[in-house]
């Protein structure tokens, strides 16, 4: 297969004991099955986010810098991250490292690595860029051993994905995910807030007022029909699970409408336990029905 | 021979005088070794300034001029013509520029003054070494291309034709007219567009001093000023244009569809085809990429049913080449494709239409003959115009389009009287109403009852039963508004045609930052370009209205007139000259010559240069394996320059044998 | 009232501020692009204006800031390619530096995360949550039970923090 080697920086959330830790495992899992091997990054730290800058900015990047150190450090030129708020601040830290002379040189006192051809080099790599534009349509395709056929999955991609560093796809209008599940046999739906912003933090600040923008998401979600929804960012991911026990009904959707990471998802066609995958046996049981139906329906058509 | 300086600074106003010491330059200027003159004056290009120097040269009897001003692309001519009334060689004359390069570029009074003083001193040093030269002169042919058949190049081969110089319009297209004949009403007086153009059309159609090479592409140019031999490829119409009657039968018996490009894809056309029923020559085409026969080998239709028999599926591309002595380029403009804003849901939403395809719904001999119905058949209510799509825009092109306000404007004027009940709101961000009449336009638009709100449109997206909602900040209320529509129009920006670049190289010539064609001075010499035979007007040159296209049509074909009625054109002898007798023959110089003006002499074997193509750029001076003095670059000697570093760099002697070992 | 003048903020975020103050061109794209604008006291455009004004402590004292989520819709679509979200961060920093706001939510939750980065090097969201919520309203943790209940249940609550070995190289 692809015998690919990346850093991998997990980040906070998609750790071990993160909110988003099976939105970690499923990515290993998935990436693993395709034959690529990652190694995590030994011994990171918290990737300097724009919580942080907001206090100190210089010491974010201290922070960012670090993880990207370590990264050289193991001599791997790409750095595949899942958290689009890692993501974006380890993108922003090294383009600031990059830029900002007084730093660079700063930091090169610190870190050998930091000036070295392979940091000229380095890129900070999502998960769903490296499945798209690297793995590939075939590789993905060849590994689907349960088609999710009939299943009308919408993306939600959340803001910091595409922005402002997306330079794999559309910053406002990105198809990489729906491609992704229209592989894996899916019917991927649109809604036109995929990419509008849940609210991030302010849930706990604001709350009142990010529950009525993500209602006005999951309106757009009903529209279309979505039975199934993807995400790709552990705290859209949080955000849409506590929204949704109180305005699935209100905003047009089941209830029960499954909220999965899209790693798990395309675990599953790939057959991968339910247990390494994080994906509950209700969810589990839920796809296998509907997948069974369409089966059967298109069984009926033929006879 | 005794060498007598004048030196002649310029204040340029405050330009200079406020950063350059010009009293004390003035004085330094003085104690330079063979100067006899030197003098300051507020503004040295003016008649009084002129004259102080032609009183000078006879005076003095001076033999050498140099001015320190501005550039020499600015008054470098000026100046060589002073000294010419005035009796002396114009070559015998040299320009520093302390504006630009000195005064405009430092707050610095001492430094600058200091530079000043070096550079004045290398001019008067290599002033001294020059060598009186003369102009070479070219007859020049009478007649002129000019390349774009829309409102522009009419009206340039009109003014052109009737003073009596033989016009070839070459157009790309089936038929000349341009985007104007797209157009229903010109704001701001609501002439119709079609009423004032047509007669134009015809007017060059029938004139016996222009030919009109429809259906044609600029293949190559060659020559110079005044003697330009441009090829032309005729595309093949598949018609005979000389049998066709135009009367129309082919295209009612064509079973082909082709979504009709004149109407911007809003209707059908056939594959045999005028574009208009205007149409200037009025002769059919044939379009090879959806005709039947040409696509499956079948049907042949049209040909079964011409009366005249002029179909002619064996036509082939013609070449035609052409002598003349002007060029004028009126290509016209592109229109911004809004489909790349894809947060406008242009090409999504089947209701978001660009300005030139309602222009196309307004108009009487348009898809729905005037009136103003949606793809799905309905009459709109509320109207958005979002102005501003695609101009003003750092992501897509920075400058302003200067028509879209207005044109937004006459499409609401138009709506409104299609669909008086209708609701017209207009999302602008600043209204730029810069023309005779345009004020008062925009004044009676909000009379008639249209609403303008000062925000720029976030997004267009689609509610549950189809409408349209439009996302903006009233920036004048400070609040966020959405308005539910019908109809979005998006006044998109006009653009460089997508070849001009291509056209550019064919001829020459620079573009702009934006990819127009570039001027050779905005204000001095707005229709000439850099290539001295080529000449611009219209919207290729920026975005321009029909009244500044017109005006700049008919001034660029006044440009080439003055040109032309010269008979002989002036060219440059500062220009590359071979020394036969130490030639070898050796014919890399030909090679490197990019105007093709270095030719081989069988007769001597040496190169000879070719004077009037040969623009003096120096390639092959630089190239010659046995130096400088055997192919000589006039008015750039080495010694020349030598001498003007020499007073540069005054500590270090610079030899010429010193030079060359370290080059 | 403590005077800002522009330079000192200039001196806080000179590139994206002196953007913003140069190029805006104030046709509200911005503000009708944010999610959370409905709920501004100022629309985003509205604070460039202040700030260009010289109204920087008004500006300071704006909801405005802290509802920005920098999502950066703002940013991409900006007609004079100011980075609106950034001006924003660089704003909120300000603020802070200069004693604004310090009853707010918002720089509580940021300063309780700043403070597990230091102590860690790495966060538990629960841990922050909770820490957050004890800080400005205990009640708040009753109404997420059930939800929390659930999300245990599930496997995808823990609150257990791995903290960096090498908390020195953190630190320094």
């Amino acid at each position: 297969m692809i015998g690919r080697n990346l850093s991998y920086y997990p980040g906070c959330s998609c750790s071990k004991y993160g909110t988003g830790r099976y939105y970690g495992s499923s990515s290993i899992a998935v990436l693993k099955a395709l034959g690529v091997d990652i190694k995590e990054i030994e011994d990171w730290n918290c990737c300097g986010s724009n919580l942080y800058r907001v206090i100190d900015e210089k010491r974010a990047y201290l922070l960012g810098v670090r993880n990207i150190a370590k990264a050289l450090e193991m001599n791997l030129p790409e750095i595949l991250v899942l958290c689009p708020a890692c993501f974006l601040s380890l993108n922003r830290t090294l383009t600031e490292v990059s830029t900002n002379k007084e730093l660079k040189n700063e930091l090169k006192e610190k870190y050998n690595v930091i000036g070295s051809p392979l940091f000229s080099k380095l890129r900070i790599r999502h998960i769903i860029d490296f499945l798209v534009n690297d793995i590939g349509e075939e590789a993905v395709k060849n590994r689907v051993e349960k088609k999710l056929e009939g299943l009308k999955i919408a993306a939600y991609y959340g803001c910091q994905i595409t922005r402002p560093y997306g330079y794999f796809d559309d910053p406002e209008f990105p198809t990489s995910l729906e491609r992704i599940i229209s592989w894996i046999g899916g019917q991927p739906v649109e809604s036109s807030l995929k990419t509008k912003c849940c609210g991030g933090m302010l849930m706990l600040t604001n709350e009142k007022e990010v529950l009525n923008v993500i209602e006005k998401i999951l309106k757009s979600y009903a529209k279309v029909g979505a039975e199934f929804i993807v995400t790709a960012c552990p705290l859209c991911h949080l955000n849409l699970e506590i929204a949704k026990t109180r305005l699935s009904e209100k905003a047009g959707l089941d209830k029960d409408i499954p909220i999965i990471y899209f790693t798990q998802l395309i675990g599953f066609s790939f057959n991968i336990p339910i247990e390494e995958l994080g994906i509950s046996k209700a969810v589990a049981e839920r796809l296998d029905r509907k997948i069974a139906l369409t089966v059967a329906a298109r069984g009926e058509v033929n006879g | 021979m005794d060498r007598k300086v004048g030196v002649y600074i310029c204040h340029c106003g405050l330009n200079i005088a406020s950063t350059v010491d010009v009293n004390k330059l003035t004085e330094f200027a003085q104690s330079l070794e063979g100067v006899v003159i030197a003098r300051n004056y507020p503004y040295m290009c003016s008649d009084p300034g002129q004259e102080l120097i032609r009183k000078d040269i006879k005076e003095y009897g001076l033999t050498n001029v140099v001015v320190a001003a501005c550039s020499p692309t600015m008054h470098g001519s000026t100046f060589m013509k002073v000294c010419e009334e005035a009796g002396l060689n114009p070559y015998m004359f040299h320009m520093v520029n302390i504006r630009e390069h000195v005064s405009w570029v430092t707050d610095n009074v001492e430094k600058a003054t200091e530079k000043a003083k070096l550079l004045l001193a290398a001019a008067v040093n290599r002033v001294k070494l020059h060598e009186p030269l003369n102009r070479i002169h070219v007859p020049i042919i009478q007649s002129v291309l000019v390349v774009g058949g829309g409102i522009t190049g009419i009206e340039t081969s009109l003014k052109l034709a009737n003073s009596g110089k033989k016009v070839y319009l070459v157009e790309r297209e089936p038929s000349i007219g341009g985007r104007m004949a797209q157009l229903e009403k010109t704001f701001p007086t609501l002439d119709c567009a079609s009423c004032i153009l047509t007669p134009k059309m015809v007017d060059v159609a029938s004139h016996p001093n222009i030919t009109i090479l429809a259906y044609s592409e600029i293949k190559e140019v060659s020559g110079y000023i005044g003697n330009y031999k441009v090829k032309i490829v005729k595309k093949p119409r598949y018609v005979d244009e000389n049998k066709c009657i135009g009367c129309g039968l082919c295209a009612t018996k064509c079973p082909s569809k082709v979504l009709d490009e004149f109407n911007m894809g809003l209707s059908y056309r056939k594959a045999i085809y005028i574009p208009f029923p205007q149409a200037v020559p009025r002769k059919y085409t044939i379009d090879r990429e959806h005709c039947l026969y040409f696509t499956k080998g079948i049907c042949r239709v049209c040909e079964k049913f011409c009366p005249t028999k002029a179909i002619n599926f064996e036509q082939k591309p013609e070449e035609i080449t052409l002598d003349v002595g002007a060029v004028i380029l009126a290509t016209g403009y592109d229109v911004f494709d809004p489909s790349v804003i894809k947060r406008y849901g242009y090409g999504r939403y089947k209701n978001v239409y660009t300005g030139l395809e309602v222009e196309r719904l307004t108009s009487a001999s348009g898809p729905t003959n005037g009136r103003i119905i949606l793809r799905d058949g309905r009459t709109p209510s509320t109207i958005v115009i979002i102005h501003c799509v695609g101009s003003r825009d750092e992501n897509y092109h920075t400058y302003c389009s200067r028509v879209c306000c207005m044109y937004a404007m006459k499409l609401a004027h138009l709506i409104k009287e299609r669909v008086p009940n209708s609701t017209i709101y207009e999302l602008y961000i600043d209204i730029r109403a810069h023309g005779k009449g345009y004020e008062e336009f925009y004044r009676r638009v909000q009379e008639e009852g249209v609403i303008f709100i000062r925000g720029k449109a976030a997004e267009v997206t689609e509610s549950e039963d189809g409408k349209l909602i439009v996302t903006f900040e009233d920036t004048l209320l400070g609040r966020v508004q959405q308005i539910e529509a019908d109809m979005v129009i998006l006044a998109t920006a006009l653009e460089p045609r997508k070849d001009a670049k291509e056209l550019a190289r064919i001829f020459n010539i620079p573009l702009d930052k934006n990819g127009f064609f570039l001027e050779k001075h905005p204000k001095l010499a707005p229709f000439s370009t850099v290539n001295r035979g080529v000449f611009v007007a219209g919207a290729c040159q920026g975005p321009k209205d029909i009244p500044d296209s017109v005006a700049q049509g008919a001034a660029a074909a006044a440009e080439a007139l003055s040109l032309l009625s010269k008979g002989m054109v002036e060219a440059e002898p500062v220009i590359a000259e071979v020394n036969k007798s130490l030639c070898s023959g050796c014919r890399i110089c030909i090679s490197v010559c990019p105007y093709g003006a270095a030719l081989f002499d069988k007769e001597t074997k040496t190169a000879i240069v070719q004077e009037v193509l040969c623009q003096g750029c120096g390639t092959c001076v630089a190239s010659c394996p046995s130096g400088a003095r055997t192919l000589k670059q006039r008015g750039f000697m080495d010694n020349q320059i030598l001498a003007e570093i020499e007073a540069i760099l005054p500590k270090r002697t610079i030899t010429m044998t010193t030079a060359i070992a370290e080059a | 009232m403590l005077l800002i003048n522009q330079n000192e903020l200039l001196a806080e975020g000179n590139h994206v501020i002196r953007t913003a103050i140069e190029k805006c061109i104030q046709c509200g794209t911005c503000s009708a692009s944010c999610p959370l604008s409905q709920y501004m006291d100022y629309t985003p455009r509205q604070i460039v204006t202040l700030v260009r004004e010289g109204l920087i402590h008004e500006a300071l004292k704006t909801k405005t800031i802290w509802l920005c989520s920098t999502c950066y819709l703002c940013a991409v679509r900006c007609p004079a390619k100011i980075n609106i979200g950034e001006f924003m961060t660089v704003l909120k920093r300000f603020t802070l530096k200069n004693g604004y706001s310090d009853n707010l939510l918002y720089p509580k939750l940021m300063r309780t995360y700043v403070e597990y980065v230091d102590k860690y090097g790495r966060i538990s969201e629960p841990r922050l949550m909770i820490k957050f919520s004890l800080k400005i309203n205990p009640f708040k943790l009753l109404k997420m039970l059930p939800l929390s209940m659930k999300l245990l249940r599930d496997g995808v609550l823990s609150f257990s923090l791995e903290r960096v070995q090498n908390l020195h190289e953190v630190k320094a």
